[in-house]
């Protein structure tokens, strides 16, 4: 043991009298059965201390896999709310659609040309437009009273529809119109459609008697350009 | 001790990485010496066997506390402070007495004759509070020193010399009456 002799009490000669009795008290020796009983305590703490190790080691496996499954439980719910909520958001857009599908077609019947105006505004926030819709711009593009409304929906319709289908539906709303702003509107959008039947549309209705004067002598000049 | 044999510290250490079964050379080694501490303390033998057991149990139970920088026996005294602090207060719950550790009272019983110097000294010796009996005990017959009594006990050398001082003092009165 590393021990500084300085350190230690220096008893003299007063101290070994005042100790006398207790030096000269005989120490008996422990008995042989508390050795052969800590050996035997000692095989059963080594047994439980070995016993605890291999359960802090199955104890550490069962931590793993329970974090391991809160992990999964975690996914697979997280994943669920998730489809379900894209579902949800779906089926609000889906609702949102046809309710402005619904609101088109009740504003479009509107006298008022402003609710008429909003109808086709809405229109062109809708996705995908529907047969109904599109019956119902057609006919507003024919047969509206007010210019702008008639404006809007060819734009609307004009940024849902196929080119061909376009071609169709413009070159009938032509023979409707007798404003030369909208005539000229339609025509521009048959020329930049640009395949054939627009051709032939443009130059039957230049060349009928249902053109304005403005309109021709303007489609005249930008040909000549 | 002979060099090839392995020091207390290593084998502490090997006990502190699971090698449990070291604790027997250190029994081997020591369990003489605590046995002697506690007989002067209790002037019993079974009981005085019960606490060395008890002592190297704790020795596995608390080997983790021990540190590299400890050294060996002030550490396994501590342990043999701490378990007859607790076995003090265990014994007077027994007789319930309020002085935890009034060893007169503990082991008034087995003190038989009265005209003997040892039971006499005793009785003075018994009259001291439990750290000076130990610290007396542990300088006198265990050889360690002012520091390494202060590790056992848990105080300061300075607290240590103070007590051993005192404790001297009061001893020496009270053999004196």
């Amino acid at each position: 043991m590393n021990k500084s002799e300085g350190n230690k009490k220096k008893w003299n000669i007063e101290d070994d009298l005042l100790f006398k009795p207790l030096d000269e008290m005989e120490i008996p020796e422990p008995s042989p059965s508390l050795k052969v009983s800590y050996l035997s305590k000692l095989g059963h703490i080594s047994t439980s201390e070995s016993l605890n190790s291999t359960n802090r080691h199955i104890h550490a496996y069962i931590k793993v896999a329970a974090i391991a499954a809160v992990f999964i439980f975690g996914w697979f719910i997280g994943s669920i709310s998730h489809r379900n909520e894209r579902v949800l958001l779906q089926d609000v857009q889906k609702q949102l659609d046809n309710n402005n599908k619904l609101l088109v077609l009740t504003l479009l019947q509107q006298p008022s040309f402003s609710d008429r105006l909003q109808a086709t505004n809405i229109s062109s926030s809708i996705p995908i437009i529907d047969n109904q819709v599109v019956t119902a711009l057609v006919k507003a593009l024919e047969s509206d009273p007010d210019p702008n409304v008639k404006m809007r929906c060819a734009e609307v319709l004009a940024a849902h529809l196929r080119p061909d289908s376009l071609s169709t539906i413009f070159g009938n709303a032509l023979d409707y119109q007798e404003e030369p702003i909208i005539q000229l509107i339609l025509i521009n959008y048959l020329k930049s459609i640009g395949n054939a039947k627009s051709k032939r549309i443009i130059n039957n209705f230049i060349n009928s008697g249902k053109a304005d004067e403005f309109v021709r002598s303007e489609m005249q000049h930008s040909i000549n350009l | 001790m002979n060099d090839n044999q392995p020091s207390d510290e290593y084998l502490i250490n090997c006990i502190r990485s699971g090698d449990i079964e070291k604790t027997a050379i250190l029994f081997d080694r020591h369990h003489k010496n605590i046995f002697s501490y506690f007989y002067r303390l209790t002037r019993s033998r079974t009981e005085s066997e019960d606490l060395t057991q008890n002592v190297f149990v704790r020795l596995i139970r608390f080997r983790s506390s021990f540190k590299p920088y400890h050294l060996f026996l002030p550490w396994l005294f501590r342990i043999a402070h701490n378990v007859f602090i607790d076995h003090c207060k265990y014994k007077s719950k027994e007789i319930k007495q309020q002085n935890d550790y009034r060893i007169d009272v503990l082991y008034e019983s087995e003190i038989e004759n009265d005209d003997d110097k040892l039971t006499v000294f005793y009785k003075a010796f018994e009259k001291l509070p439990p750290e000076y009996r130990e610290l007396i005990i542990l300088n006198r017959y265990h050889e360690l020193t002012y520091k390494q009594i202060g590790e056992s006990l848990g105080m300061n050398e300075k607290a240590v010399k103070q007590k051993a001082f005192r404790a001297l003092e009061k001893l020496r009165a009270e053999c004196k009456k």
